[in-house]
């Protein structure tokens, strides 16, 4: 069945995002408000977050490649990546933030130039993973 | 009931996203003993069904507290994201809730004479952040409990946020393993 080879694609999917630790088990309190009623609460929700850490990731790459870095807005677009990304169990991505908002208070800008290509890579990893769980969610659902 | 600008309020069954509607007519959660989407650690609970008595992973569910009371909520957060989802998985142990988007608006709500058995507030908030939301709230007499829930994580944060009158400083994201207690203590269970 079609629908059950994707289903199964996308369990496989989470579980290796599990593994690689880009997901924690937040993500399964979220998959857990799933139900009949609702079978598209958690697609949606995910789709959400999707849409919303591209924006967020594009507004901060921008920042960052400033001449003059404004730390207070690269505090502000971290912090909120950080919030949504650790609400819905993307714990590297919120690790990831972690750090460039500690190097951005200690303004240690070798530390932010090290915090932010880095996790900006894993970010962009990571947003790739989250988009393709939002288009799997999409597929079982139609 | 007098909102500020720019305020968004919401109340428990229009704030999800489309169908995302949890809560029946009578604001009773709807469980579904079947979830739509299949559960990895159903999979492999299945997978290691031979496995010679190897640990299998329980499933999460939110049937791990039933509420015997009826209880509501406030969702304080700035960002649509979090506080959608705050708000389901509230809905989801049962609780009805209201959500706003900055602390201005929880004030003004509360004193309308608004009354919620818990609040969940952000730190940072547009038009009035959430340690002076807090305090207002506190200042009105308004003594439910109160968690802070933010993505903030220093020790000068967590001070002020207590100071101002949240009763657990909670970094995001608000697990069960906080959430459960702080309902079983409301729901008069402990």
């Amino acid at each position: 069945m079609v629908g059950t080879t994707l289903s199964q694609q996308l369990n496989n999917y989470i579980q290796t995002m599990h593994e690689q630790g880009i997901l924690d088990y937040h993500f399964d309190h979220v998959k857990a408000l799933q139900n009949e009623e609702n079978p598209r609460f958690v697609m949606e929700v995910i789709s959400m977050f999707a849409h919303d850490a591209e924006a967020g990731i594009a507004h901060l790459t921008t920042v960052l490649n400033s001449a003059v870095v404004d730390f207070a807005k690269v505090i502000s677009f971290v912090h909120q990546l950080k919030g949504s990304s650790s609400s819905i169990g993307g714990v590297r991505m919120a690790l990831a933030c972690r750090e460039i908002r500690h190097a951005c208070d200690n303004l240690d800008k070798e530390r932010w130039r090290e915090a932010s290509s880095s996790p900006m890579r894993q970010d962009a990893v990571n947003h790739r993973c989250w988009r393709q769980i939002a288009i799997n969610n999409r597929n079982i659902a139609l | 009931m007098t909102l500020s600008r720019e305020s968004h309020t919401s109340t428990s069954n229009s704030i999800l996203p489309q169908s995302a509607n949890l809560l029946t007519e009578n604001g009773k959660f709807k469980k579904s003993m079947a979830s739509a989407l299949p559960s990895g650690d159903q999979g492999a609970a299945e997978a290691n069904s031979g496995n010679g008595g190897q640990m299998q992973k329980k499933p999460f569910t939110f049937n791990e507290i039933v509420l015997r009371n009826r209880l509501t909520a406030l969702v304080v957060d700035g960002d649509n994201f979090c506080r959608l989802l705050e708000q389901g998985i509230l809905q989801a142990y049962g609780l009805e809730t209201q959500s706003v988007n900055n602390g201005d608006a929880a004030v003004e709500l509360i004193a309308s004479g608004a009354k919620f058995d818990l609040i969940l507030i952000d730190m940072l908030l547009p038009i009035l952040d959430g340690v002076e939301a807090t305090r207002r709230i506190r200042a009105m007499g308004m003594r439910c409990k109160m968690l802070g829930v933010t993505a903030c994580s220093g020790e000068r944060e967590r001070q002020a946020f207590l100071a101002a009158g949240v009763d657990m400083f909670v970094e995001k994201p608000l697990g069960p393993e906080i959430l459960i207690p702080v309902l079983r203590e409301l729901d008069g269970q402990v």
